[in-house]
């Protein structure tokens, strides 16, 4: 048992009303556990940031645990996570339009 | 009526020697071989220009063009190129803006204008379908650009038209002024200052034509589909509609990818000040789209109070936060907006001004510019209102900002004493929001771009997201990914859509979402080996034209400390571009391309397997 701290970012922050949440942890959670129980805590509004809403799949977006980057397509989300994990949700947009 | 859908079927072409205008038609041949758009233009440029010529002569041609799509209501279709031979970067350039203009053009019967020649006085044209009119332009002459859509506006009497228009920067030949229709801007390379240069303040344009689509039922249900896909999608549907482009502010900076003081770090340890959750907050009043575009990614901000207050700007977009914000170590927002807002108002482009300003601010660091070199100027990094006045300067070339406005690099070889490693141009165009060394698939393909320093020729968004085939630390592969990337934004460019709809179309390949598009407006029915096939015509002509004005091999690198400094500090630490490995990835790049590794001109072979044997005789006798 264990907490990690999942720190938001961009439209994720006005999404859940808050920049960053304290999710407890079981002995083997993995990286898919925390982002389902994230969703969970903000709610259905806060899930269709993150998954396409027609399919239910994860939209591609970068979660960092520490400094370690994982995909949420293509990386491995059976990652563990460990206590005092700090987890970053990044956002799956582009930038730049001129 | 043009054999195809969404064509208007001709080009209108203003000679401001003559004061004469006349149409030149679009082929069928040219239709299907390069959509539109940056395909029209470079082939018009290529075919109509000397090599060798002067960007700021009567001679260079600015060619304004369409999409297919332009005038039908498939998402994000209010987009059109201004293109010509850059001034910043002596090639091809192409420089895109959103808003209703060309639309509206597409009304008036035109897939495009060609602008040729030089007015002797300060000209604008009137464009009512057929009803071409050349009037004079000496009462706009140093106007602002708002000012001057408002006066012609009132002098024209119809509120409904669309007005194109260059600033005080264009005017004033700034390497880097852009072109403004309402508050958009097709800013980068410079193609307002050529504008200015032929004395054009701005064309007006209204039409009253149909846009036609071979099955409206097919259009029809093809359009639902893709609005659904758009509205489900959580960058298009929510993350966009929510923050706009500054949403990526905060994600950049934690990536250690986000520019900071003219890119010394990558890390801006104030970003939380200039995020996109913090403008929204505290500025944003309305959200505003383009043309046909569901996504509304347009923030309107109000500066309610401190010295920038009354301030009322379209944006800030992403770009602009990095050049005015982080670039210059500003953690001001109202800054940025008020930075914008004049950028905007003198027609300048907001990424390179910053950019300039970030390179007066390192100079001026490390004694190479003194306080009398920059008019008694305290620039140093942070300081808000030396960017204020530095905008100034560069928008009426006025004292330190007569040689800012020729942009970095230029700047650099008057100051001397080493200024040059503090530009962070690359082929003449200082380096857009997106950092070349952290992105290995990125930096790759920004090197070997038309464009130089731009984000829109190869794109970072496939590894910042996570998406891309290997991560952003590895250079395994990422030639072909590069060049999948810069197909991509170049189909795009054909449609002339918008960069947002990138992940609905497809980031690194040509898609049958590209192909859908183009099929059920047009009915061309191209396969989509046919369409891949035009995305890499149209890249092999913009190099053409570029190798045929000099560039070739050795032009294909990154600034000086992109290649030799390590990322400092932050999550990227100690990456960069290090020669060796630039050149390794070129000769991948250039074998997969079909380009001369000694040269980098495409072979002879890859010219004639694209259909393009007449280009093929300049190179190769
Ligand atoms: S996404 Fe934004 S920039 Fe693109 S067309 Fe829509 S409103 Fe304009």
């Amino acid at each position: 048992m264990g907490k990690v701290k999942v720190k938001l970012f961009a439209h994720l922050r006005q999404a859940a009303g808050t920049n960053e949440i304290a999710i407890e942890i079981g002995e083997k959670s993995s990286i898919k556990d925390v982002l389902e129980m994230t969703i969970k805590t903000f709610g259905p509004d806060f899930e269709k940031n993150l998954k396409d809403t027609s399919t239910g799949e994860f939209a591609p977006f970068l979660i960092m645990i520490g400094r370690k980057e994982i995909s949420s397509v293509k990386g491995d989300l059976s990652t563990i996570v460990m206590d005092g994990d700090e987890i970053s949700l990044l956002d799956p947009i582009g930038g730049g339009i001129k | 009526m043009f054999e195809y859908g969404g064509y208007a079927g001709k080009f209108l072409r203003l000679n401001l020697t003559d004061k004469k205008a006349t149409t030149l038609p679009l082929t069928k041949e040219m239709a299907r071989m390069l959509i539109g758009g940056n395909g029209f233009a470079v082939k018009i440029l290529y075919d109509e220009l000397k090599a060798g010529i002067d960007p700021l002569g009567p001679e260079n041609k600015v060619v304004f063009a369409n999409g297919p799509i332009q005038g039908t209501i498939i998402p994000t279709a209010g987009r059109n190129v201004v293109a010509s031979k850059s001034p910043a970067t002596g090639g091809f350039f192409d420089s895109y803006g959103g808003g209703c203009f060309g639309p509206e053009l597409k009304y008036a019967g035109y897939d495009g204008i060609i602008v040729e020649g030089q007015a002797k006085e300060p000209t604008y044209v009137t464009v009512n379908d057929d009803d071409i009119e050349f009037k004079d332009a000496s009462h706009l002459w140093g106007k602002m650009t708002f000012e001057t859509q408002e006066i012609l506006r009132k002098e024209i009497g119809d509120p409904k038209i669309q007005i194109t228009c260059i600033g005080p920067g264009g005017e004033k030949l700034v390497k880097f002024a852009a072109v403004i229709w309402g508050a958009r801007a097709a800013g980068r390379g410079g193609v307002g200052a050529v504008l200015g240069s032929k004395k054009l303040k701005a064309i007006s344009v209204r039409g009253s034509q149909d846009v036609n689509v071979p099955d409206i039922d097919a259009f029809e249900k093809y359009l639902t589909e893709l609005y659904g896909k758009i509205i489900s999608n959580p960058g298009t549907g929510q993350a966009l509609p929510k923050l706009g482009t500054p949403g990526v502010t905060t994600v950049q900076n934690q990536l250690g990818i986000l520019g900071t003081n003219n890119w010394q770090t990558e890390v801006f340890d104030k970003a939380e000040k200039i995020s996109g959750d913090v403008m929204r907050k505290n500025m944003v009043v309305r959200d505003r789209g383009c043309f046909a575009c569901p996504i509304r990614c347009t923030k309107m901000s109000y500066v309610r109070d401190g010295p920038y207050a009354g301030t009322f700007d379209e944006g800030p977009e992403y770009e602009t936060i990095f050049a005015f914000g982080s670039m210059c170590g500003i953690p001001s927002l109202e800054a940025i907006a008020k930075a914008d807002l004049l950028s905007d108002e003198y027609g300048i482009d907001t990424i390179s001004a910053g950019a300039v300003t970030a390179f007066a601010m390192e100079c001026y660091k490390e004694g190479i510019l003194s306080k009398d070199d920059v008019d008694g100027i305290d620039m140093t990094f942070g300081n808000d209102s030396a960017l204020i006045e530095m905008i100034h300067k560069i928008g009426k070339r006025e004292g330190i900002g007569d040689l800012m406005a020729e942009g970095t690099d230029r700047a650099a070889i008057k100051i001397g004493k080493g200024a040059e490693k503090f530009s962070s141009a690359i082929k003449g165009l200082e380096m857009a929001g997106h950092s070349p060394r952290g992105m290995k698939g990125f930096g790759i393909g920004v090197a070997t771009g038309t464009r130089g320093g731009s984000h829109q020729d190869a794109r970072p968004t496939g590894e910042r997201i996570g998406k891309s085939p290997t991560d952003r630390f590895t250079t395994e592969g990422k030639p072909a990914y590069a060049i999948g990337t810069q197909h991509t934004t170049t189909m795009q460019d054909a449609m002339c859509v918008c960069r947002m709809t990138e992940g609905i179309y497809g980031l690194w390949e040509i898609s049958v979402e590209h192909l859908n598009t183009i099929n059920i407006v047009t009915g061309m029915n191209l396969s989509l080996e046919e369409l891949a096939l035009c995305a890499e015509r149209i890249v092999n002509l913009e190099r053409a034209f570029n190798c045929r004005e000099g560039m070739n091999r050795e032009s294909d690198v990154l600034s000086i400390r992109f290649m030799t400094e390590p990322i400092p500090e932050g999550p990227s630490k100690g990456m960069y571009y290090p020669s060796g490995e630039l050149e390794k990835l070129k000769d991948e790049y250039y074998e997969i391309r079909g380009w001369d590794k000694k040269t980098g001109v495409p072979t002879k072979q890859k010219f004639e397997e694209l259909g393009l044997n007449q280009e093929a005789k300049d190179f190769y006798k």
